[in-house]
């Protein structure tokens, strides 16, 4: 049996939101700095912002409503993956 | 506008073609990372067929949104790098020179520079059937001397840029030929 903390997986979420957004920002700015910021490039710059967009609004309610004080029991009775409360 | 950050443009040099690949050799790109993105939609049709717990269950819900999140913002992200490449890949034609931009990737770039005068032939080729509906090729440049060779591929309208560049190249050596020579000491 092995388990973690669910909020492990919050973390790691976090720090790759961040990675997404230096990798995004040096996208941007290559656009910008190398004068190619057109309409064409800032058409795919909104669509692919609207994309990102979306999927974070779709993904935030569900990080809200989930209690991240559990814990994610693997292989445990019967060789499943089950989730416990830390509380007593 | 910041091309000089490419091309430091001299003051009597005017941009005669700023070239990009045809659009219609970055429509497979473009197909791929939609099917890319929609994978997560067959998977989820999957799981609710074959085990719905794992999507009511409010944990593993949460973990699976994680993972969908995870995963549509790394295609957006390497879709928007990939138009990057595709968008930075530029062939730029003056009057006086030619310089080719090659993006590899997001951290490396080449820049080649030729002057026109130094062109001695060029070839505009055109293959296939959607090639030669939308008019686009490759156009390879031969230099005099230890130079390198130029090419470009899916340039649009290729016959007419070549004929164009040959023109310009032919300006570009009259110029020289009849520029002031340095007097010797």
């Amino acid at each position: 049996m092995f388990s973690f903390p669910f909020a492990a997986l919050l973390v790691a979420y976090a720090i790759f939101l961040v990675i997404f957004l230096i990798f995004s920002a040096a996208n941007v700015y290559h656009i910008y700095h190398t004068g190619t910021f057109t309409i064409v490039a800032a058409a795919v710059t909104i669509i692919v912002s609207v994309w990102s967009l979306l999927v974070l609004v779709a993904t935030i309610p569900v990080i809200m409503g989930i209690d991240w004080g559990t814990a994610v029991v693997l292989f445990g009775p019967g060789g499943t993956i089950s989730f416990e409360s830390y509380a007593p | 506008m910041h091309l000089n950050e490419l091309i430091k443009q001299k003051p009597y040099e005017k941009i005669v073609y700023l070239i990009r690949r045809h659009w219609v050799t970055y429509i497979p790109t473009v197909l791929l990372f939609i099917v890319l993105a929609a994978v997560p939609l067959a998977v989820a049709f999957i799981l609710n067929q074959t085990s719905p717990a794992l999507l009511t269950e409010p944990h593993s819900y949460a973990f699976f949104m994680l993972l969908f999140s995870v995963y549509e913002l790394s295609i957006a992200l390497f879709f928007y790098a990939s138009f990057l490449m595709y968008y930075l890949d530029l062939l730029i034609i003056t009057n006086d020179r030619l310089v080719q931009v090659q993006q590899r990737n997001l951290f490396s770039r080449s820049i080649s520079e030729l002057d026109l005068f130094k062109i001695q032939d060029s070839t505009s080729e055109v293959h296939g059937f959607v090639a030669t509906i939308f008019a686009y090729g490759k156009l390879s440049i031969q230099t005099a001397g230890e130079q390198k060779n130029f090419a470009f591929e899916a340039v649009p309208n290729v016959h007419a840029v070549r004929r164009e560049l040959m023109s310009l190249a032919e300006e570009d050596r009259k110029f020289h030929l009849n520029a002031p020579k340095p007097i010797e000491q």
